[in-house]
Parts: structure tokens; C-alpha cells; sequence
């Protein structure tokens, strides 16, 4: 009876885990509500996100992940570090933000390479000039043929440049009452812009207020142009993207003679928070949530929406549940339990839901299709290939489908996660990008493609690892291996060919040309070439059940080389960026494939599962 | 022996081998797509009957590799051929049937376009008007007597032409071109004053300007600056046409300033520029607009607005081209492609192809095809699985 | 799966195919010559001309070009092939309007400037045919401005009518500007659109704001002004006149068989008869000992057919002479009597090309004979021109 239980007790473990990940944050009493304020939505790099976004891929990008330790052992979440940053400069200078691991870096500091990962900028500061002139001098360089200490003084610069934005962009970063402050200048303004205006006429002019008033204007323009995230939303719902820095929308202050109620509300908050009053902070955010929710709601109901996806991060607690589902598939093998395989068959279909639920929540939050860079690419992999596997599951009942489908969802997540570390994933698309048809068909036809090339070439893996190395392949299972696999091969070449043709044709309507041999083209040429080469190997009897294997395992070489190889090219039209730390990933996985083929062509009586008793 | 020959071009296994040898043209094409660029790799790989080396040499060249041409090509002739002789035209064969006429339209549509179809540019600034496009590539002489008072009679002399040599003659030139020297890519410097040794040329701006000849460019977004020095001779028996000597004359799309010269009393202008495509219409350029997501570099839009004027067809009126939005007109389409100066002039890519449709013609009936295949293994297939767990 | 038959190729087998198909595709690409040199023609004037392209082998004798941008003042040229005639225009337009050289759209082209460097470009235009309807162009104006689309009941309430000689004008005033445009030259078109039997014809003032609206009434005021030449209504001020001005002039002459056996005279051999092209009532050409050619054309006009000094002035700009002044024309012109009727001669030459010319005007038609060619070819041909011209009888 307990033996029939465990998988569902394994079930159930999986779904509360779920529960307690998505619980709604409370905030314990007397503390800053920071969870209200990370979801106040503001613009950046032309998309209106949460500060709660903003505060998780500034920290990735500075720090290179999403948490921040403390020396003292404590560990600041994102959008805490973000209310230091973006009120608290002083406090937020100390903490051990920056990572720098490139040797030359540190020796140009006079710091010997130790443990240390992490600065602070305190530690920085009397550096900064050098930092900012090597900086430039790497920028100037192609990205593809920087030093590793070019690269490394390139990203550092950028990091502290993203820094000092976020200390400007909600005030000028060394604001204190910053409220009064802005009274001040509205105060002065009348006064000042009369004396201006004398002064423009030859006039006398009263030159203390004309200082008075000038010296607010240089303070403002400065941190209007150093900020990095934009606060203040526009006045005309026709232009929603015209969102303007704090400082542009004091300026304006001059001819509006009013101080525009989000700066007023950003105000109040950072003086609260530098104070440590928490029940008025908590105050003054809930009446800027209110004002928001009012005359922004899309920019507001869409940033609540993100705050809470960042949180339940759906596409870890998948992984999570993939790499669960494993086990018991696993476990089902060694025990011969078919209930194990029917509980991990319904953990995978869990583990699905939750990957669709990412996939989809960042559908909407684009509002574009499923795949608009290389980071969604990785994520939509996994998501069709566990789809064909759990369809495979469903037809043949054995494990396998649903071992592959297990695998290649927990690697294309991770794969996913470290393609995550240049910031913000939901970005705007390029102009040439910016038509939904045809993302949503080639695009997609050709990632639905790499799913099968892939799920085929794991697929193949199987049959050699366990036909070689174990005696549990029986020829039954060896042919339905098979049959699988050829399968899923035509599968792929469908989806890959149409996949290609309407890539060829979308060129066609954009730059009147169907196929220009630019590497991305070459690649996805190489997959339907190589499928047409299977297909009619196969069905010319020079390949049998082997000899399928092995192409599908080259199939993997051919499919990671068109996926993730053709942007290491750094030609062409495709080149979103030059990735040298997944190169030696990519590398491997190819050797490894080829390893895998050369042990695969070990004569069959070598088999161990061929082998006679 | 005729009979094996049809049977070996109509072979299973010339399929496979072309294949097979086609997966390794593209990856190597790929990979040398790095430091060679897309064009040069085009041509080398892509276009040609065979992948020669040493790539480039007047002496001894040996092809190593069939090219794409030839792949293309045979892989054509296999599947008509095998068609033809081979394949039974049953319902069961539909899918494969309808996959390979496909395919065959698609091989043959690309063959056609590489063949016949012409990309050029139209660049244009704010406000200006053109009735001629640019080549990207290619270079001409142009030789103009501009000795009418209405029409300039253009006659224009491929760089292929130059590159080859020698004299040049035609009947619409009263005197004779000598091409004293071409160089496939050059620099041009400027000189103080005429020099013997160092001018280029005896006449126009060459006298003033030394050219250094540099080697072929090959890196991906690497242009030849072509130059040629020619020398222009009056025809034998012409030779009194002409009082002064005409000398020689440096020839660069980098020379600005016209080069004009007398024969026979009438007015000639000689330069070099990109081979250009006249059409009976003109397009100006009202405005140029590139939209920026706010406080960032990221392009959402660029559009140009020109005004298309047609007096053939009487036509006047604005049009609007943008990304995935081109201008269709007369055979010809125009591509917003790039722009230049500063955000304020426009390069329309402008492509003459008359066999667009193949791609999509084949699309279809290949996506049919394979459709209707899958559709019977599978519809085989699961009858055999019921059968398996029926059992 | 059985076997399909797939024999060994043995070694010829394999050589031919990689001769055969080479083979094949090079009688494919043998149809584009890299090294072709091609001769073509390209005018000179402003890109509303069309380009005449020639084969590569030789170049084909010289067609009547169409007029350059130079200072013709009076007579557009309608398109390539257009023979000598087009709807021609005279307006009494005010004297504070520069103007400006004409193209072969614009019939009517003006400059007014203001105060600071502020302009407005007056043009009239006709185009062949309904050319996109009346809501479309003011649409187009519209865009052009940076203002959104109107649709028919908007235009209604906006637009006013004035009546000239060419018929009913629907005129809008559109303000706005642009998007980066020149407050100095943008921002109001005053514009009208009318529907006559020569096509649609397009009066348009667009520039500086307020420029435009100091001039807005001269502006309705000349609309008013327009008609086509040959009317012998006297030029109308004010628009509001109820009569229907004297009837314009038709583009297209009745085709010239249904009237042909009317006119009788006496061709000379060398002259041989070709087609006529529709403006024309008959067309000879003649070669010379060298392979030249010349071309002899008649052309019939109702009505008036035009202005002496327009017509004259036309033809000079043809061969490359300036144009002579009103005054001046008479200078150039020999009488000469015909059978039944006096001919107005000229014989004008050219750097490279001549022409001789003679009209005359009965029966209520305007009757255009023309002998054009190289100018060894006109004088050969021009006693024989001449003899032909005297034996043209109108009423035999």
C-alpha cells in the first residue's frame, strides 16, 4: 500500500513546494512595504517594467545574480538593494555589489587576486577615472575581438554607469529632504525666471535670484541625464511612451509652475525611507500605487502582473520539478514500478503547466509571440520538446519520452538562466524584428524544429548509453526506440523546412531577398539538409536502426551549430552578440556527441545489451 | 553505357552524395564567412561550379569541391530524372511526389534568381530626386558626350570590361579608351603639384593624385575603392579631330569633381561611379524618420516618405516605405534599408527579380507534400500501434 | 523496404554528369554578359523625363527630345510621347508673383516671398484623367501638412467653390506643420481641384502660414484668371461671372482618317509616308546619302491651336535656341502662299538640328506643317518642303 503511495506522496511534496513559492510576500510589521514599491512602474530602455524588474536585472548585471550577500552574512533581496540605491547612496555605496573576477582588473587597482568576488563602490571611487578612460578605450574596440581585460574594465564601467544612473534617477543622488528642496526651487522659480528674463533683454537683473534659480536648473538638467530609469509618466495617454526623467520633469516645473504629483510622491518616500519612518513610507507608496493605478492603469495592472511573475519565478520552480520527475523516472526503471512512471508522467504534466504559465506571462507582458531572443529561444525549446515527449510517453508508456522530455527541459532552462545575465529579457525588438506575423510563424516553426533535432538526438543518446553500457535493451525496446525516433526526425523536418522557407520569405518582404546565405540562414539549411539526408539514407537501406542512431546523435552537433554556434560568428544579420563563455559549453557538447557516435559504431556484438548470456 | 549513365544520374545514391556534399559546402562556407564576408563567400562557394584554389590567381587553379551551382544543378537533374524514370505515380505517393516537384521549382526559382535578378540601392538625401538606382557591388566607366543640349548620351563600360584590359572601342565613341592600369582596390592621396613619377595621370585630377594600390578587401563589410587610369586616343585616321593631346586620366568613384575634356569640338566627361539602372520614373525624398524606444538607441521604425513621379504614367503621389513595408512599382521593389548623413538620407534597397514567386509557389506545394506524407506513416503507424496494444 | 536499383556508376558515367549539367547552366548564364557595354541617353533636365534606353549595337536616329529646364516660359511638354500640342494656359496672375521655370508638370509656376524669409510656391498642374479623385489629392495635401485624413462630408462643410473658365474649383485651406518642417516655407496649402475635359487640373499655394493668407485671396482671384489659351473670352477677373467661358480646347485632335480626303497636295518621291502617330494628321520621313533622316510632320488643331510666339518658342527650344519675345517674332516670319491659303513660315536652325515650319489657320483649324532634321538633310529637303507646302489645297 505504502509502495503505491510514495509517487503521490512525492506529488504532493512537489505541489506544496509550488504553494510556498507563490505565496503573496508579506510584509512583517513596522517594516518598509518594498514590495508595494517594487511594483510602481517606471520606464526603461523603452519599456515600461516594475521597479521590482528593474531592481533584479540591475543586480544581475552589476553583481551577476539577483541576491546580494552582505559581509555580515545577510542577504539583501533586489528591490531593497534598489531602495538603497536609489535613496540611500551613502548606505548603498558600502555594500559589495560589484563583481570583478578578471586578475588584470584588480592589478590595475593595486589588489592582489584573492577569494574576493565583490566591491563596493566606496572601494571603487578613487578609481573611477581610470575605470571610465580604459572603459572607453574597450568600447571603441569590436566586441569580438576585445582582451578578457578589455571585456572585463568594458562590463565593470557599465556596471558603475548603471550605478550612478540608479542613484540619479528617482532624485539627484545626493538629495536630503529632497521635498523641501523641491518647495525651495519652486519658490525660487517666479523670481528666478523674471530675472532670467531680464537679463536675456539687457537688462539689470537681480543676479542673486537669477544664481539662485540657474543653480537648481544645472542640478536638475545633470540628473536628468545621468538617470537611468525614467519616473515620471506622461501627461498625454496618445504618447505612452514618452515617460520623463525626475530631473526633465522639474525643469518643466519652470513654465508649468507645478511640480508634478509622482515627483512630489517620490519625494516624500525617499525622505521617509532615508529617515527609517516606516508607516510614512508605506503611506506615501500606497498613494503613489493609487495615483498610478488612476492615470496609468495599463503601465500599472502590467507592472503588478511582472512583480508577481519575477516572484513566482515559474521557470525555476520548473526546473525544480524536472529534475524531480527524473528521479522517479529513474527510480520507476531500477524497481520496475509502473506507478512511479505514472506519477512522474502527471509531476511532468505539473512541471509543464508551470513552464506554459512563464512562457505565456511573458507573451503577454511582450505582447509579442513566444519567441523574441535567444534567452526565449532556450525557453521555448524546452517547452515543445517536453510536449512531443510527453505525447511520446503517452503512445509508449516506457519512460522514455518521458525521461527526455524531463532532461531536455531542466537543460534548456538552465541553458535559459545563463543567457539571462545581460539583463532585462523582456527587451524592445529592434525595428527590423517588429512584426508580430512573422515572429509568431517562422520563428516559432523553427524553434519547434530544434525542439524534435533535439529531442531525436536525445532519443539516440538513450539507445546508445543504455544499449552499450546495460543489458536492460531489449530489441523490442530497441525498435521502439527506433520508431520513435524516425518520427520525431520527420517531425523535425516538417517544422524545420517550413520553418526555413518562411524565414526565407519574411526576408523577401523586408529586403527583397529569399535567401541571402547569412550564417543563421546556413544553419537552419544544415538541419533540413541534414533530416533529408536521414530520411533518404533510411529509406535506401543504407542506414538501419544504428545508423539512424548515430545521424540523430550528429543531429545535436548539427542543431546546438545552427542554434547557438551561428552567433558566435559574429557575421551577418543574425549576430545578437558574441557569447565567448558559452563557447567552450558548446564545444563540449559537441565532442561529446561525437563520442558518443564513435562509441555508438563499436561492432554490436560489443553491446552490451547484443550480447549473448 | 548511355543507359548506366541515366541510371547513375538518376540514382539513390547521387542524392545522397550530393547531399551529403552540400551539408559540407554550407558549413564550410559558413565558417569562412568569418574573416571573408558575405558576398566574397557567395560567390566563391555559393555561385560557382566548383570551390577553387588557390581562390584567386591567374596561374594554375584546381577545383576542389563541387559548388553550389553544380550541386544545385545536379541534384535538379536527379530529381526530374528520377522522376521521369523511375517513381510510380500512385496515390500512396502523393506526399512525395508533390514534396519533390516542389523542390524542383524552388532549385530552378534559385537558380533563375541568382541568374536574373538585380539588387541595387537608391540613396537619397532630403529633398533629392533620382531616376536611377546604384549596383552594390559593380563599378562602371562612364563616358559622356554631353554635347546635346537636352540629352547626355551615356556610354558605360563594366569594371569587368576594365578589368580585362587592353583597348576599348565601340561605335558610340569617336576615339579609343586604353586601360593603362586597373586597380581593384586603391587609396588616393592628394599631391601638392603635379609629380612625373607619382601622378596618376597627365590630365584632369589625376595629375594632382597618387594612387597606392592596396590589396583586395575581403573583411565582411570591406568595400574596393576601383580605380583605373585610361588613356583616351583618337580613333586612326581621326587624329586631326583633335588639336590638343588627351592624355591620360585617372578614373575613381572617390573623385568628386567632374573630369571634362574636348574631342572634336564637342564636350565629353568621363567618370567612374557605380553601375547605374535608369528607370522612366523618380523618386524623391521628402523625409527621412528613425524612431528610437524612448531614452534608448534601440530602432522601432525607420520610414522614408518620397514622392514617386511618373509622367508615362501620369503619376504623382506619395508613398510611404518602412521596415516590412516596401514600395512595389513597374518590376521593381524598394526596401527601407539603411540610412546615412546623420539620420537625414535614405538607402532604399531596390531588387528587380522576376521569379519572386518560385519560393512561395514551392513553399506551398512542398509543405503540402510533406504534410500528406506524415499524415499517411502516421496514419500507418497508429493503426499498427492499436493493432500492438490490441494484442 | 526493398532495395531500389541503384547500380555502381562507373567512371564515364560520373564524368559525363559533371559535364553535362556545367554545360547546361552555362547556357544559362551565357544570357548575362558581364563585360556588355550598354549606351543609353539621359536628359539633362529635371527628373520628370523619361529616359530613353538603347540597344547596345547602335543608336537610333534622334527623337524630338523633350525640352529642357531652360527659361520656356510658356509651353510644357506633356510627356515623352506627346507630338506638338498640349493644353496650353494663360491666368493674369498678380505682379508680386515670381515666375519660376516650368516643368513638364507644371503649367503654371509661381513664387511669392514675404517678410523673414518667408516663401509660397504657387503651381498649377493638370493631370491626364480623374488622377485619384478630388478627396484623394486633398487627402495628400493633408498628409503632406502632418494632418490626419478628411473623409467626404468633412470636405463639404470645408470646401468652397469658385467658378473660372475651366469649371467648377473645389478650393480647401489646410493649415498645419509637419513634423520637422520649415515654418519659413510650410505650413498652409491653398488649393484647388477642378474636373475639365483636358484632365484635373490642380491649382495649389503652399507655404509660409502667414504668407499664404495674405495672398489667399489674390490666389482665389487668379484661380478665377485661369483659361486655356485659345479662348477668345476676355481674360475673366472675378470668378463669380455666371457664362460658361468659350469652350477650351480639346488635347486630342479628332482622328485625322475622317477628314483626310479633304486636304489634297503634292508629295515629292523622296518623301516616304509612315503611320501617324495620333496627334497627327499625316507623317513622312525622308533619308539622306549618308543615312541621315528627317521628318516631315502635319499636324491639324481645332481652334486657334495655340500662340504664334508659344508655338515658335516651343519649336526653338526643341532644336536648343532661347526664345524670342512677341515683338521679335515677326522678324522671323516669311509668308508664303499656298494654293487656297497664306503660310506663316520660319526656318530656325540649331547647334545640331533645324526646323521649317509653316501654319496657317482656316476654316476654324490650325494647320501645323513641320520639316526637322540634321541640318545638311533640312537644306537638301528645303525646296522640296517648300514646293509642298504651296501645292496644300484645302478646298479642291
Amino acid at each position: 500500500m505504502i509502495k503505491r503511495l510514495t509517487p503521490w506522496i512525492g506529488i504532493l511534496i512537489a505541489l506544496v513546494w509550488i504553494a510556498s513559492n507563490s505565496r503573496p510576500p508579506t510584509t512583517a510589521p513596522g517594516d518598509f512595504d518594498i514590495v508595494t514599491f517594487g511594483r510602481t512602474p517606471v520606464l526603461v530602455g523603452g519599456r515600461q517594467k516594475p521597479l521590482d524588474t528593474v531592481a533584479r536585472t540591475s543586480l544581475v548585471i552589476i553583481h551577476g545574480k539577483q541576491t546580494l550577500r552582505l559581509d555580515n552574512g545577510q542577504t539583501l533581496e533586489p528591490t531593497r538593494w534598489l531602495a538603497d540605491t536609489l535613496f540611500n547612496a551613502p548606505v548603498a555605496d558600502k555594500y559589495p555589489a560589484f563583481v570583478i573576477n578578471n586578475p588584470d582588473v584588480l592589478g590595475m587597482f593595486g589588489w592582489p587576486q584573492s577569494e574576493r568576488k565583490y566591491f563596493s563602490f566606496a572601494e571603487l571611487t578613487p578609481f573611477l577615472k581610470k575605470i571610465d578612460e580604459e572603459g572607453q578605450k574597450a568600447e571603441n574596440i569590436e566586441s569580438g575581438k576585445r582582451t578578457r581585460f578589455q571585456t572585463a574594465i568594458f562590463n565593470l564601467r557599465n556596471a558603475l554607469l548603471l550605478y550612478q544612473g540608479l542613484n540619479n534617477s528617482l532624485q539627484p543622488e545626493d538629495a536630503d529632504h529632497f521635498a523641501d528642496e523641491i518647495e525651495t526651487y519652486l519658490s525660487v522659480v517666479p523670481d528666478g525666471l523674471a530675472a532670467t528674463q531680464q537679463r536675456q533683454k539687457g537688462q539689470k537683473f537681480d543676479k542673486e535670484k537669477f544664481d539662485a534659480l540657474a543653480q537648481f536648473v544645472d542640478r536638475y538638467q545633470t540628473q536628468s541625464e545621468a538617470a537611468y530609469a525614467l519616473a515620471v509618466p506622461p501627461a498625454d495617454a496618445s504618447k505612452p511612451d514618452e515617460w520623463r526623467s525626475v530631473g526633465a520633469s522639474l525643469l518643466r516645473a519652470i513654465s508649468s509652475g507645478a511640480i508634478h504629483p509622482v515627483v512630489k510622491a517620490y519625494a516624500l518616500i525617499g525622505d521617509a525611507y532615508r529617515a527609517g519612518d516606516a508607516d510614512l513610507f508605506n503611506r506615501q507608496v500606497e498613494d503613489l500605487s493609487q495615483w498610478m493605478a488612476q492615470h496609468q492603469p495599463r503601465a500599472s495592472s502590467y507592472a503588478r502582473y511582472e512583480s508577481l511573475f519575477n516572484q513566482l519565478a515559474p521557470f525555476y520552480q520548473a526546473m525544480g520539478l524536472y529534475v524531480l520527475a527524473f528521479l522517479l523516472i529513474a527510480a520507476s526503471w531500477l524497481r520496475g514500478n509502473q506507478d512511479l512512471n505514472r506519477a512522474a508522467f502527471y509531476l511532468l504534466l505539473l512541471a509543464l503547466a508551470v513552464h506554459t504559465f512563464g512562457l505565456g506571462s511573458r507573451m503577454y507582458l511582450q505582447g509579442r509571440p513566444p519567441v523574441t531572443n535567444l534567452y526565449s529561444s532556450a525557453i521555448f525549446i524546452g517547452w515543445g520538446t517536453v510536449i512531443i515527449g510527453l505525447i511520446l510517453e503517452r503512445i509508449y508508456r516506457d519512460g522514455i519520452g518521458a525521461a527526455c522530455a524531463a532532461l531536455i527541459g531542466f537543460i534548456t532552462l538552465v541553458i535559459a538562466h545563463h543567457l539571462a545575465g545581460s539583463g532585462d529579457t523582456l527587451e524592445m525588438l529592434q525595428a527590423v524584428l517588429d512584426t508580430n506575423i512573422w515572429l509568431a510563424t517562422h520563428v516559432v516553426c523553427i524553434t519547434i524544429g530544434y525542439s524534435a533535432m533535439f529531442l531525436a538526438g536525445m532519443l539516440a543518446i538513450f539507445y546508445v548509453v543504455r544499449g552499450v553500457f546495460t543489458r536492460s535493451m531489449t530489441h523490442e525496446s530497441a525498435q521502439s526506440l527506433a520508431r520513435m525516433t524516425y518520427g520525431v526526425v520527420c517531425f523535425a523536418t516538417l517544422f524545420s523546412f517550413v520553418g526555413t522557407v518562411l524565414g526565407g520569405i519574411w526576408a523577401d518582404q523586408s529586403w527583397g531577398r529569399f535567401w541571402g546565405w547569412d550564417p543563421k540562414e546556413n544553419g537552419a539549411l544544415l538541419i533540413v539538409l541534414w533530416c533529408a539526408l536521414i530520411l533518404h539514407a533510411r529509406w535506401g537501406g543504407y542506414i538501419r536502426q544504428r545508423g539512424l542512431m548515430v545521424m540523430a546523435l550528429f543531429g545535436n552537433v548539427i542543431t546546438s551549430f545552427s542554434w547557438f554556434g551561428v552567433n558566435m560568428l559574429g557575421v551577418g544579420l543574425h549576430s545578437y552578440g558574441f557569447m565567448e563563455k558559452a563557447f567552450p559549453w558548446l564545444l563540449g557538447f559537441m565532442l561529446s556527441q561525437l563520442a558518443l557516435m564513435l562509441i555508438a559504431s563499436l561492432p554490436l556484438v560489443r553491446w552490451r545489451s547484443f550480447q549473448q548470456a | 553505357m548511355l543507359r548506366q549513365f541515366f541510371d547513375f544520374i538518376s540514382s539513390l545514391k547521387l542524392t545522397i552524395i550530393c547531399l551529403a556534399a552540400a551539408i559540407v559546402l554550407v558549413f564550410a562556407g559558413t565558417i569562412a564567412q568569418m574573416h571573408l564576408g558575405v558576398n566574397e563567400v557567395q560567390e566563391r562557394y555559393f555561385q560557382s561550379m566548383f570551390v577553387w584554389w588557390p581562390a584567386e590567381s591567374q596561374g594554375v587553379r584546381i577545383p576542389i569541391f563541387p559548388g553550389g551551382h553544380l550541386l544545385g544543378g545536379v541534384l535538379l537533374v536527379n530529381l526530374i530524372i528520377a522522376h521521369l524514370r523511375r517513381f510510380r505515380w500512385t496515390w500512396r505517393k502523393l506526399g512525395i511526389h508533390l514534396t519533390h516537384i516542389g523542390l524542383i521549382v524552388m532549385l530552378a526559382g534559385g537558380l533563375f534568381t541568382d541568374l536574373f535578378s538585380i539588387e541595387s540601392f537608391t540613396r537619397l538625401g532630403p529633398g533629392e530626386s533620382k531616376n536611377y538606382s546604384e549596383d552594390s557591388r559593380w563599378m562602371e566607366l562612364a563616358v559622356i558626350d554631353e554635347s546635346d543640349k537636352a540629352l547626355d548620351q551615356v556610354t558605360a563600360i563594366p569594371e569587368a570590361r576594365l578589368r580585362r584590359g587592353g583597348t576599348i572601342e565601340h561605335s558610340s565613341l569617336p576615339f579609343r579608351i586604353i586601360v593603362r592600369h586597373f586597380y581593384q582596390n586603391s587609396r588616393l592621396q592628394m599631391l601638392d603639384k603635379p609629380e612625373a613619377g607619382a601622378s596618376a595621370a597627365t590630365e584632369g585630377a589625376g595629375a594632382r593624385i597618387t594612387v597606392v594600390p592596396l590589396p583586395a578587401a575581403t573583411a565582411p563589410d570591406a568595400s574596393n575603392a576601383v580605380s583605373a587610369v585610361v588613356e583616351i586616343v583618337p580613333l586612326p585616321g581621326a587624329e586631326e579631330a583633335t588639336a590638343a593631346p588627351l592624355g591620360t586620366w585617372l578614373v575613381s568613384d572617390q573623385i568628386e569633381a567632374p573630369q571634362t575634356f574636348s574631342f572634336g569640338g564637342q564636350p565629353w566627361r568621363i567618370e567612374m561611379r557605380p553601375v547605374r539602372y535608369y528607370k522612366d520614373y523618380s523618386l524623391t525624398l521628402q523625409r527621412f524618420t528613425h524612431e528610437r524606444y524612448a531614452g534608448t538607441d534601440i530602432a522601432k521604425n525607420y520610414a522614408s516618405r518620397v514622392t514617386l513621379i511618373d509622367p508615362e504614367r501620369s503619376e504623382n503621389r506619395d508613398v510611404l516605405i518602412y521596415m516590412n513595408h516596401p514600395l512595389r512599382y513597374r518590376g521593381e521593389t524598394f526596401y527601407q534599408a539603411g540610412f546615412e548623413k546623420n539620420d537625414t538620407a535614405t538607402i532604399l534597397q531596390t531588387v528587380h527579380n522576376p521569379t519572386f514567386l518560385a519560393p512561395y509557389v514551392a513553399c506551398v506545394i512542398v509543405g503540402a507534400g510533406l504534410l500528406v506524407q506524415f499524415a499517411f506513416q502516421f496514419g500507418g503507424f497508429s493503426r499498427r500501434q492499436k493493432a500492438a496494444l490490441a494484442s | 523496404m526493398p532495395k531500389p536499383y541503384s547500380p555502381s556508376p562507373n567512371l564515364l558515367s560520373v564524368f559525363l554528369t559533371l559535364v553535362f549539367v556545367p554545360m547546361t547552366l552555362a547556357l544559362f548564364s551565357g544570357c548575362k554578359d558581364k563585360e556588355e557595354i550598354k549606351v543609353y541617353r539621359v536628359s539633362k533636365a529635371p527628373l520628370e523625363f523619361p529616359v530613353a534606353e538603347i540597344s547596345p549595337v547602335g543608336i537610333p536616329p534622334m527623337e524630338n527630345p523633350p525640352a529642357a529646364n531652360a527659361p520656356m516660359t510658356g509651353i510644357p511638354d506633356m510627356g515623352a510621347a506627346s507630338a506638338d500640342q498640349a493644353p496650353q494656359i494663360t491666368s493674369n496672375p498678380p505682379a508680386n508673383w515670381e515666375p519660376q521655370p516650368l516643368s513638364s508638370m507644371r503649367q503654371a509656376s509661381y513664387l511669392v516671398k514675404g517678410d523673414n524669409g518667408a516663401t509660397a510656391d504657387i503651381s498649377l498642374v493638370i493631370l491626364p484623367g480623374p488622377a485619384g479623385g478630388i478627396l484623394e489629392n486633398i487627402n495628400r495635401w493633408l498628409s503632406q501638412l502632418g494632418q490626419p485624413a478628411i473623409d467626404d462630408a468633412k470636405l463639404s462643410q470645408m470646401g468652397q467653390h469658385v467658378t473660372s473658365p475651366l469649371g467648377d474649383v473645389t478650393v480647401v485651406d489646410l493649415q498645419g506643420l509637419p513634423a520637422g518642417g520649415n515654418e519659413t516655407k510650410d505650413g498652409r496649402i491653398v488649393g484647388g481641384i477642378a474636373v475639365a475635359p483636358e484632365g484635373t487640373i490642380f491649382f495649389k499655394m503652399h507655404g509660409n502660414a502667414a504668407l499664404a493668407e495674405s495672398q489667399k485671396q489674390a490666389f482665389i482671384q487668379w484661380i478665377g484668371s485661369v483659361r486655356m489659351s485659345d479662348s477668345t473670352a476676355a481674360p475673366a477677373v472675378a470668378a463669380a461671372s455666371a457664362a460658361p467661358v468659350a469652350q477650351s480646347m480639346p488635347p486630342v485632335p479628332p482622328p485625322a482618317d475622317t477628314d483626310k480626303p479633304q486636304v489634297k497636295w503634292d508629295v515629292p518621291d523622296t518623301w516616304k509616308s509612315v503611320p501617324a502617330a495620333s496627334m497627327r494628321y499625316a507623317s513622312f520621313t525622308t533619308t539622306g546619302q549618308n543615312g541621315e533622316t528627317a521628318e516631315i510632320s502635319v499636324v491639324r488643331l481645332d481652334g486657334a491651336g495655340g500662340g504664334d510666339v508659344q508655338t515658335v518658342n516651343r519649336w526653338r527650344g526643341q532644336i536648343g535656341l532661347a526664345p524670342v519675345a512677341d515683338a521679335d517674332l515677326k522678324s522671323l516670319i516669311v509668308p508664303l502662299k499656298a494654293k487656297d491659303s497664306d503660310f506663316q513660315t520660319v526656318d530656325m536652325a540649331g547647334a545640331k538640328a533645324r526646323i521649317l515650319a509653316g501654319w496657317t489657320r482656316i476654316d476654324g483649324r490650325s494647320w501645323f506643317f513641320k520639316l526637322n532634321g540634321p541640318d545638311a538633310m533640312v537644306t537638301a529637303e528645303k525646296e522640296r518642303f517648300t514646293k509642298f507646302l504651296q501645292s496644300v489645297q484645302f478646298h479642291p
